[in-house]
C-alpha cells in the first residue's frame, strides 16, 4: 500500500482513534501516544489492510486495545511527543485546560467500572454519537445485544455518579 | 424552570434505561451542565468536551521518524567508523606533514657542502693553508722577542 493512501485510511479514522484513547485514558498526550502506536502497528500491516472491510471497526477494536493492554500494563503515562505533529482543535486557557482535564479523567474513571464490551459501546455512542445499528456493525454484535449492553453501562454509570455525589470531589 | 426540571428528570429517567435517542441525548447533556447537576454534570462535561477533540497528525512524519529510529543502530556503527577513519587520516597527514619537514632539513644544510670531494680537498687545504700562515707569523715574532728577553737575563745578575 502506498503512502498516499495509507495517508487517506488515516485520515478518516484517527479523530474516533484519539477520543476513544482519550475515553479510556482521559489524557491527551497518553491518548495521542496511543494513536501514534497504533498508526505504526497498521503501516506496519499495511499489505493486510487492503482486505480489510470495515476499517474503522479495525482500527478502534486495536485502539482499544492497546488502551486496555497499556492500563494493564500500568503504563498509562504523559509521553513525550513532539508537538510539531499535532494540531489542536482549540485552544483552551490553563484554567479551563484544568477543569476539562478533571472531567475528561472523570469520564475515564467512569468508564473503568465498565466491562471491556460495555466501554466500547458507551464511547461509540456517548463520544461518537452512533446508533445502535452503527455501533452493532462496529463492534460486530447484534443491535440487541448492544442495547442491553448500553442499559447495563448505564445502569453501572449510575452508580459511580452516586458513589462520586455521595463521596467525591466533584459535587 | 418546573418544565425544565421535569424534562430533564424525563430525559435522565430514560437515559438510564437505555431508551433515550441520539437527539435526547444531546438535550440531556445541555439541560445538565450546570454545578448543580454534580457528577452527572461534570461527566457529561467531560464526554462533550471528549466528542469536540481531534487531532491532526503527521503519518509521513511519523512513519519517517519510526524508520529512522529502527535504523538508528546501523547509523551509529557508521559514526564510529567515519571516527576511526577520520583518526587514521588525521595520523597519516601529520605522519607525511612532520616527514617532508624532517627531509628538508638536510636539505638546508647541504648548500654549504660541497658535492664533488676533490674541490671540498682543496678548499681545506687552502684554509688551513691561511690559518698556518697567520699562525706561523705570529711564532716567529714570538720567538724572536723571547731572545731579545733571554739576553737582557745574561746581562742582569743573579
Amino acid at each position: 500500500m502506498q503512502l498516499k493512501k495509507f495517508e487517506a485510511i488515516i485520515q478518516e479514522v484517527q479523530d474516533p482513534m484519539f477520543r476513544m484513547a482519550m475515553s479510556f485514558t482521559g489524557d491527551v498526550n497518553s491518548a495521542k501516544d496511543i494513536v501514534q502506536e497504533v498508526i505504526i502497528k497498521l503501516w506496519k500491516d499495511k499489505d493486510k489492510l487492503e482486505e480489510i472491510q470495515n476499517m474503522k471497526a479495525w482500527s478502534l477494536r486495536i485502539t482499544r486495545n492497546l488502551c486496555i493492554d497499556r492500563k494493564r500494563k500500568n503504563r498509562v503515562v504523559p509521553a513525550e511527543l513532539d508537538s510539531a505533529f499535532y494540531v489542536e482543535s482549540d485552544n483552551p486557557t490553563p484554567e479551563r485546560e484544568t477543569i476539562l482535564e478533571d472531567q475528561m479523567n472523570l469520564v475515564s474513571k467512569a468508564l473503568e467500572g465498565l466491562n471491556d464490551k460495555q466501554r466500547m459501546a458507551m464511547i461509540l455512542r456517548e463520544v461518537e454519537g452512533h446508533t445502535y445499528q452503527e455501533i452493532a456493525d462496529l463492534m460486530s454484535e447484534n443491535i440487541n445485544q448492544v442495547k442491553i449492553l448500553i442499559h447495563r453501562g448505564r445502569q453501572n454509570l449510575k452508580s459511580f455518579i452516586q458513589k462520586e455525589n455521595e463521596y467525591g470531589i466533584i459535587g | 424552570m418546573e418544565s425544565l426540571d421535569k424534562r430533564k428528570k424525563e430525559l435522565l429517567q430514560k437515559y438510564w434505561e437505555g431508551t433515550t435517542t441520539l437527539e435526547e441525548e444531546r438535550e440531556l447533556r445541555s439541560l445538565s451542565s450546570g454545578k448543580e447537576d454534580g457528577a452527572l454534570g461534570a461527566y457529561f462535561g467531560g464526554i462533550e468536551n471528549i466528542s469536540e477533540r481531534s487531532v491532526d497528525i503527521d503519518v509521513e512524519g511519523l512513519i519517517n521518524k519510526e524508520s529512522g529510529q529502527s535504523r538508528r543502530p546501523m547509523i551509529i556503527r557508521m559514526n564510529r567508523v567515519l571516527a576511526y577513519a577520520a583518526a587514521v587520516l588525521l595520523l597519516v597527514s601529520a605522519f607525511f606533514v612532520f616527514d617532508r619537514y624532517q627531509n628538508e632539513e638536510p636539505q638546508i644544510a647541504s648548500e654549504e657542502t660541497f658535492e664533488d670531494p676533490e674541490l671540498a680537498l682543496e678548499q681545506t687545504r687552502e684554509a688551513l693553508a691561511f690559518v698556518a700562515a697567520k699562525m706561523n707569523r705570529g711564532r716567529t715574532e714570538t720567538v724572536e722577542n723571547v731572545k731579545k728577553i733571554e739576553v737582557l737575563n745574561d746581562i742582569i745578575p743573579k
